[in-house]
């Protein structure tokens, strides 16, 4: 009873410094040696699987473990993958020509028919694809002798190419369909033909891949990458900073600053796939009338919001598209849209044709201690000049959400949506479709007629100058119909520690494993 | 025997208890606003197939008692289900995370202990002192020091600037795992420890007016005999009971340390499966921390049998 007290208290203490001494992380060697990587995302990555896993910790994985059968090139536009080229039989269907020689890592040939079920299993119910919603219009995929893959859509599509871009992953057909629910789980794992191979898998300690040496394309410069999670932001600067982690994707454009002033550390910003905007729900109340929408947007200083929300690190947006698709589609020559811009007289001008020339009060719920509460106070402070006055209602985020999802309580809404692909089509009927505008759907201002479907149906399937001409026209409606008032494009940044270099990283070009590469190699 | 009586009696009411706690947190959890379908779909539009196979797969329209039974039926067969989000076993899920948390626990207690109380009995020797006034402070400040603030300033003082411990993470071999939860640890145990050190001090003043001390210093015994041999254990009692309870807490709530040292623990899995409504994980989860704080305090109760034969003797009326 007496002694072992003292003796833990003494052991405890002698420990200390012995950890200590052991715990000196080791510093790794910056230069042109290192060829392994330690990257941490601030979210753990769930599935190896997009239709399990679409979001972004897994799909960074993913992408450097499976091909897909066609790639995006640094412009936006399809560009070979798994397939060396396609044809286009009839609007309605697709023929791709399978690379030859190919093996997944454990050795067995990929054959046509993987190609083919790897794309069918997504529409399959039993799957429950998360990735389904971008192959509504596949009837079915098929492989036609061992080196072609036909796919017959209900109805031309040309974006078609580039959401298979995004999600047609090939698989071995033998692995995913023993697996339909948990290919890709860390017990099930998966095999690709990708540049990386999975040596482990695990959602607590991490994810480890390395090269894969029989990659048929050309092979990455990093040998080996070792992938972690660090949920708390500050940890992950600190982890960053101390040289445990080399490199994240981590960082948000707001706290850029935080991450510009790490000795060491190189970040970089490239336009990311999104756009940030206010929803004024036209069916209720005083937000019916086109003047007190304008009205609003003249009300908002965007250009202040735009630096408040991206610290420099984004644009403020003027019109209903992300930044990258606006590039990928206009080239440098974007048309000028209607715009609404900060000028608070003009705001009282229109506001004074309206039936509410003196203001509203409308409630206004929004998620709170999110970007949106900061957001939604800014806006609240805006239009407090003019005579709208909105009533916060904080509610917790998934509390917010669900309310949303539901269409509950629509007024002035802050949304921010990031999007997969270059393709307009992707976007806009979320925003103006009627078939978004109920519960689950994203038209939250519930603009829209059968007029409109008919334009979004048309442009569906509409190539070339004909669908740049029609998305500029309904861009242009919701420039003066003002459903939305659009805010600002939030930039990707990624956080390198020097030794590393990321050239020709892009917004289409995510792979950031092939991308990264010590430096001088 | 009637140590027997008071296991079976201990059992029988942990039984009541876990099932409670699983109605109440199974039912919360479904009240709540959102649905997995939700998280697992994110910001992304979805087809209506896709979200009921969704619904389906994990029967979110059934009423709540028949998903509750259901759920129960499983779970005393020892099957816990699949998590929603990784779509592993739960049981594997927890068994992955279960090391982190328990050598987290372990350390910090052993730490808690090993400072705690031979710091308290000095301050109880030395009352009114200034080493006790000393101790007296540094306990104070160390208590009102928030776990997740003591994390931060650990992290800048010892991991970023001296560059003597990881950042995060928990290793994977011993020597890495106790490099790796030194510092969480001692974040854990600062507050803690404190906490020891008044129960120490506390109860071994009780102590000190007591006739049996009294005639212990008067046999001549020496002084260390006297505090450790006769002190330390009648004050063991309230210190084991406050330990119990540290134990309990560190197993199953260590929430913002793991957070901060980006520790794939228990804690941090409870507050991701809450927000991803991963009901068979946070079931488990709830259920597997009922189990540790009942078991821990029959623990407790049995060690006072051990530590005063007092207690030994009246043992049923415990």
């Amino acid at each position: 009873m007496k002694t072992p007290t003292i003796r833990a208290a003494v052991v405890a203490l002698l420990l200390l410094p012995v950890a200590a001494c052991a715990g000196s992380p080791q510093k790794g060697a910056t230069g042109a040696d290192r060829d392994t990587l330690v990257w941490a995302s601030s979210a753990a990555p769930n599935s190896l699987d997009i239709a399990h896993g679409f979001n972004n910790a897994s799909t960074t994985i993913q992408l450097a473990v499976l091909d897909t059968m066609v790639t995006l090139d640094a412009k936006g536009a399809p560009a070979p993958g798994l397939a060396t080229s396609w044809t286009q039989p009839t609007p309605d269907s697709y023929e791709f020509t399978l690379r030859k020689a190919v093996t997944f890592t454990d050795g067995s040939p990929l054959t046509a028919d993987d190609a083919a079920y790897s794309l069918s299993r997504h529409l399959d119910p039993a799957v429950a694809s998360q990735a389904a919603s971008y192959f509504t219009t596949v009837k079915k995929a098929e492989a036609v002798g061992t080196d072609k893959v036909r796919v017959t859509l209900t109805r031309p599509n040309p974006a078609f190419l580039s959401v298979a871009a995004i999600a047609w992953q090939v698989v071995p057909r033998k692995l995913a369909e023993a697996h339909p629910r948990d290919l890709g789980s860390p017990e099930v794992g998966t095999v690709g033909t990708g540049p990386f191979k999975v040596v482990k898998f695990s959602l607590t300690s991490g994810t480890v891949l390395e090269r894969n040496e029989s990659y048929w394309g050309p092979k990455p410069a990093l040998r080996r990458v070792e992938i972690k999670s660090i949920s708390d932001a500050e940890t992950l600067r600190m982890a960053v900073r101390s040289g445990e982690v080399d490199a994240t994707d981590g960082l948000n454009a707001r706290d850029a600053r935080k991450w510009t002033n790490l000795p060491g550390v190189t970040t970089s910003f490239y336009p990311g796939n999104n756009i940030a905007y206010l929803s004024l729900a036209v069916g209720n109340g005083p937000l019916k009338d086109v003047h007190v929408r304008r009205a609003i947007a003249h009300a908002v200083d965007r250009q202040a919001l735009t630096t408040l929300m991206t610290g420099g690190h984004g644009t403020t947006a003027r019109a209903m598209l992300p930044m990258p698709q606006m590039t990928a589609l206009y080239g440098d020559d974007t048309p000028k849209f209607p715009d609404h811009p900060f000028d608070l007289a003009a705001a009282k001008a229109e506001l004074a044709k309206s039936a509410y020339p003196d203001g509203f009060t409308m409630a206004v719920p929004y998620s709170s201690g999110s970007d949106g509460a900061t957001v939604m106070q800014a806006v609240a402070a805006d239009l407090a000049k003019i005579g709208i006055k909105l009533t916060m209602e904080p509610s917790p985020g998934d509390r917010y959400v669900a309310m949303l999802m539901d269409h509950k309580g629509l007024g002035v809404q802050y949304v921010n949506l990031s999007y997969g692909t270059p393709e307009p089509i992707e976007v806009l009927p979320d925003m103006i479709g009627r078939a978004a505008a109920k519960p689950q759907g994203f038209n939250f201002s519930g603009y829209g007629s059968a007029e409109l479907d008919a334009r979004l149906d048309a442009l569906s399937e509409a190539t070339g100058q004909e669908r740049q001409d029609q998305v500029t026209a309904l861009l242009t409606e919701i420039g003066e119909q003002v459903p939305y008032v659009p805010l600002f494009h939030m930039d990707n940044g990624i956080a390198l520690r020097d030794g590393f270099t990321a050239p020709g990283l892009s917004v289409w070009n995510p792979n950031f494993f092939v991308v990264i590469r010590p430096a001088g190699k | 025997m009637a140590v027997l009586t008071l296991v079976a009696r201990r059992l029988a009411a942990a039984l009541v208890l876990l099932g409670a706690l699983s109605v109440i947190t199974y039912g919360l959890l479904v009240a709540s606003p959102g649905g997995p379908e939700q998280v697992l779909l994110g910001t992304r539009p979805s087809t209506p197939e896709t979200r009921a196979a969704i619904r389906a797969e994990y029967h979110l329209d059934d009423p709540f008692p028949l998903r509750y039974a259901r759920w129960l039926g499983d779970a005393v067969h020892g099957d816990f289900g699949v998590s929603i989000y990784s779509r592993e076993p739960v049981a594997d899920v927890i068994a992955d995370r279960l090391p982190v948390t328990a050598g987290l626990a372990g350390y910090a207690l052993l730490i808690t202990f090993a400072v705690g109380v031979p710091v308290g009995l000095v301050a109880a020797m030395g009352r009114g002192g200034l080493l006790d006034q000393g101790i007296t402070l540094g306990s104070l400040v160390l208590l009102a020091v928030p776990p997740f603030a003591m994390s931060i300033l650990l992290l800048y003082g010892f991991a970023v600037t001296l560059g003597w411990f990881p950042v995060f993470g928990a290793g994977e071999t011993f020597a890495e795992r106790v490099t790796h939860l030194t510092l969480p640890a001692l974040a854990l145990a600062a507050a803690q420890g404190a906490m020891v050190v008044r129960q120490m001090r506390a109860a071994a003043l009780d102590l000190a007016g007591q006739d049996f001390l009294t005639f212990a210093r008067a046999r001549g015994l020496p002084r260390a005999r006297v505090w450790i041999g006769y002190a330390l254990r009648n004050a063991a009692l309230p210190v084991l009971t406050v330990g119990g309870l540290l134990l309990a807490a560190n197993l199953t709530g260590a929430l913002f340390v793991e957070q901060a040292f980006g520790l794939h623990g228990l804690g941090a899995l409870l507050i991701a499966a809450v927000s991803q409504k991963d009901i068979p994980v946070v079931q488990a989860l709830v259920l597997f921390s009922g189990a540790i704080v009942v078991v821990v305090n029959l623990l407790i109760d049995l060690a006072y049998l051990v530590v005063d034969p007092r207690v030994r003797h009246g043992a049923v009326a415990l």
